[in-house]
C-alpha cells in the first residue's frame, strides 16, 4: 500500500506542499527578528518591504512572522481534533461495536441524537456553552466530529468481527484483547485515517471559520482565521493583510486533499 | 387492483412520515438534554455571565441574587431544565439575557431572511451542479471538464468565508457593486447566496457527474443509443433522472451544512438572520438564544431531510415496487 502510495502523483504534490508548509510554520519565527505580538505603532499597515516581507498589520506587526505562528496554531489544532477524534471514536466504536447489546443500543441511540444535528451549529452551540476560546471550539469541533466516525468505526468492528481470520483465531483459542490489538485495530486504524484525511480540508475550515468570527482563537495570539478576522476593515487599505493567511489557509487544504484524495484511490485499487 | 396499489403506497408514505416525525422530536429533546448537560462544564457563575452578557461589567452580590430569583438559577440544573423544556413545548424559549425579549420572537422576526437566503442558495448550487455536471458528462475528458473538474477542486480549498471576503474586497468595494452591509431582499442575497453554493458546488458536482457517467454506461443508455438515441437526448432523457436520485440523499446532508455555514456567511455579509444573530449569541454566552438556535436549526435540517427522503421516495419506481410488494407479504 505505501510504494503505491508514494508513486502516486496527487500524494507527491501535496506532500511536498505539506513538508515545506511545516518548514515555514516551523522555521520562520525561529530565524526571523520579529516577534508575532510585538507592537510597532509606528510601522502600522505597511505594504510588504524588505523589513517586513509580507508587510505589517494594524498594529505594526509583521505579518510574515504572524502568518507562520498562526500556522502552528492552526495546523496544530487541526492535528490536534483530527486525533482526538480518532482515539475516542476508535475506542468508543470498537467497545460498542464489540460489546453489543443495551451498551451499543444506548452509545447508538446518542450518536442519532448527534448526527440529527448539522455539525457546525452543535460545535456553535458547544462554543456557546462553554465559552469563547481556542481550546474550547476544539472541544466543540471534537464532539461534533465524534458522532460519525464513532458509527463508522462500529460498523467496521461489526463487519470484522465476522471476518474469517478473526473467527478463526477466536476458535484457535486466542484472547479477545490480543484479536483487537492484532487484526481489528490496526485494520480500522488504516480505513478511519483515509477518512481522517479526506476530512482534513474540512476541519481546517471550521477552525478557521470559527476563529475568523471572534469565537475561537482570541486576540493577540495569531491564528489564520483570526487574522483574517481582526484585519478585515483595514483590507481596502492593506490589502495584503488579506492574501498572507488566505494562501497560507489556501495551500493547506489543498496539500490535505491531494494527500486523502491519493490514499482513497490506492485504497480503491486494492 | 390498481387502486390497492395506490393506496398501500399512500399508507407506507403515511407510517414513513409517522416514524421519521417521531424520530425528530426524540432527537429534538436530546438535542436540548445535550446542551443543558454542557452546563455544568462551563466556567464561571451563571448570573455573572448574564449581567456580563447585559453589559454589566463587576456585578455586586444584590445585582446577581436578583438575576438568581429572575431565572431560577438557585433551583438544581434538573429542575431549571424540565422548567425549560415544559414551557419550550409550548413555544416559550425563555428571554435573551442581553436583550430580554422573548428568543421565540427574536428568532422568528430573523427566520425568514435565513430561509430566503438558503432558498436561493440552494437553488444557485443545484443549478450551477447540475449544469456543470451535465457539461462535464457531455465533453467527458475534454476541455470542458477538465476546467470543470478544476473548478470543483477549487471550490473544496477556497472556504465559503474566504470566498465572501474575497467578493466583499474586490466585486464590492472596488466596484461599488452590491453594498459592504447587505439589505435582506432577493437582489442582496445574489452574493451570500453564491458563496454559500459554491462550498456545495464542488461536492455536488463531483457526485453528480460520476453518477452521470456511470448511467451513460448503463444497459439502458446502451440500447437507447442501439435505438438511435442522441448523446445529449440519452443524457437529458435517460441518464440525469437516474442520476439525479442518489444526488437527493447528497443534498439533504448539504442543507445541514448549509445551515451551518450560513451562520459564518451572514456574519461576514451582514445579512440580519439567525446565523449572524447566533453568532452574536455565542460570543456574548446569551445561553436562551444558543439553545433556541440548535433546536431551530436542528428541526429545519430534520424536516428539509425528511422532504428530500419522501422526494426520493416518491421518484423511484424502485423503491415504491419493492415497498408494494413487501407490504403484500
Amino acid at each position: 500500500m505505501y510504494s503505491e502510495f508514494f508513486k502516486n502523483k496527487s500524494a507527491l504534490v501535496g506532500l511536498t506542499l505539506g513538508t515545506l508548509l511545516l518548514l515555514f510554520v516551523v522555521f520562520v519565527p525561529i530565524f526571523s527578528t520579529h516577534y508575532p505580538n510585538e507592537q510597532k505603532p509606528s510601522r502600522k499597515l505597511l505594504a510588504p518591504s524588505v523589513e517586513n516581507l509580507l508587510g505589517t498589520d494594524q498594529f505594526g506587526r509583521d505579518v510574515l512572522v504572524r502568518t507562520a505562528v498562526g500556522g502552528r496554531r492552526s495546523l496544530g489544532a487541526t492535528l490536534i481534533v483530527i486525533g482526538l477524534t480518532l482515539a475516542v471514536s476508535i475506542l468508543i466504536g470498537i467497545s460498542i461495536g464489540l460489546v453489543g447489546g443495551i451498551v451499543d443500543s444506548f452509545f447508538s441511540r446518542i450518536i442519532d441524537i448527534l448526527l440529527a444535528v448539522p455539525t457546525l451549529v452543535l460545535a456553535l452551540a458547544i462554543v456557546g456553552v462553554l465559552g469563547v476560546g481556542f481550546e474550547n471550539l476544539l472541544i466543540a469541533l471534537v464532539i461534533s466530529f465524534l458522532a460519525f466516525y464513532t458509527r463508522l468505526v462500529r460498523s467496521y468492528a461489526l463487519s470484522i468481527k465476522q471476518r474469517p481470520d478473526v473467527i478463526t483465531a477466536r476458535l484457535a483459542g486466542i484472547s479477545w484483547t490480543r484479536i483487537i490489538l492484532t487484526h481489528i485495530v490496526p485494520d480500522i486504524f488504516r480505513q478511519m485515517l483515509i477518512v481522517a484525511t479526506l476530512d482534513l480540508g474540512g476541519i481546517i475550515i471550521s477552525i478557521a471559520g470559527l476563529s475568523f468570527l471572534g469565537l475561537g482563537s482570541q486576540p493577540p495570539d495569531a491564528e489564520w482565521g483570526a487574522m483574517l478576522g481582526e484585519a478585515r476593515f483595514y483590507f481596502s487599505n492593506a490589502p495584503h493583510l488579506l492574501f498572507a493567511p488566505a494562501v497560507a489557509i489556501l495551500l493547506s487544504i489543498v496539500s490535505a486533499n491531494l494527500i486523502g484524495n491519493a490514499l482513497r484511490d490506492v485504497q480503491e485499487l486494492e | 387492483m390498481k387502486k390497492d396499489f395506490g393506496k398501500s403506497n399512500t399508507t407506507y408514505f403515511l407510517r414513513v412520515i409517522a416514524g421519521r416525525i417521531g424520530q425528530a422530536v426524540l432527537a429534538i429533546f436530546g438535542v436540548s438534554i445535550l446542551v443543558w448537560a454542557l452546563l455544568p462544564l462551563a466556567s464561571g457563575d451563571t448570573a455573572e455571565r448574564v449581567l456580563n452578557a447585559r453589559g454589566v461589567e463587576n456585578p455586586t452580590t444584590l445585582e446577581i441574587e436578583a438575576v438568581r430569583k429572575e431565572f431560577g438559577l438557585n433551583r438544581p440544573l434538573v429542575v431549571q431544565y424540565f422548567a425549560w423544556i415544559s414551557k419550550a413545548v409550548q413555544g416559550d424559549f425563555s428571554v435573551s439575557y442581553q436583550s430580554k425579549r422573548p428568543v421565540l420572537q427574536e428568532i422568528s422576526e430573523r427566520l425568514p431572511a435565513t430561509i430566503l437566503l438558503a432558498a436561493i442558495a440552494l437553488l444557485m448550487s443545484f443549478v450551477l451542479s447540475i449544469s456543470a455536471a451535465m457539461i462535464s458528462a457531455t465533453f467527458h475528458e475534454k476541455f470542458p471538464d477538465r476546467i470543470i473538474q478544476f473548478l470543483t477542486q477549487t471550490s473544496s480549498a477556497v472556504p465559503s468565508f474566504l470566498l465572501g471576503l474575497l467578493i466583499l474586497q474586490f466585486v464590492v468595494v472596488s466596484y461599488g457593486i452590491g453594498s459592504v452591509v447587505t439589505e435582506v431582499s432577493i437582489a442582496g442575497a445574489v452574493f451570500p447566496a453564491f458563496c454559500l453554493a459554491w462550498a456545495r458546488f464542488g461536492t455536488w458536482t463531483q457526485i453528480l457527474r460520476a453518477n452521470l457517467l456511470e448511467a451513460a454506461e448503463s444497459r439502458y443508455a446502451f440500447v437507447a443509443k442501439a435505438r438511435g438515441a442522441s448523446k445529449s437526448r440519452i443524457l437529458w432523457r435517460y441518464a440525469l433522472p437516474n442520476a439525479l436520485l442518489p444526488f437527493l440523499t447528497v443534498v439533504g446532508v448539504g442543507i445541514g451544512s448549509l445551515l451551518g455555514g450560513a451562520a459564518i456567511i451572514e456574519t461576514v455579509f451582514s445579512w440580519n438572520g439567525i446565523g449572524s444573530y447566533a453568532v452574536q449569541a455565542v460570543a456574548a454566552r446569551d445561553l436562551p438564544v444558543v439553545q433556541g438556535f440548535v433546536i431551530f436549526a436542528t428541526l429545519i435540517y430534520i424536516v428539509s431531510n425528511l422532504a428530500v427522503d419522501l422526494i426520493a421516495l416518491r421518484l423511484n419506481p424502485q423503491m415504491r415496487a419493492m415497498k408494494t410488494n413487501a407490504n403484500f407479504i
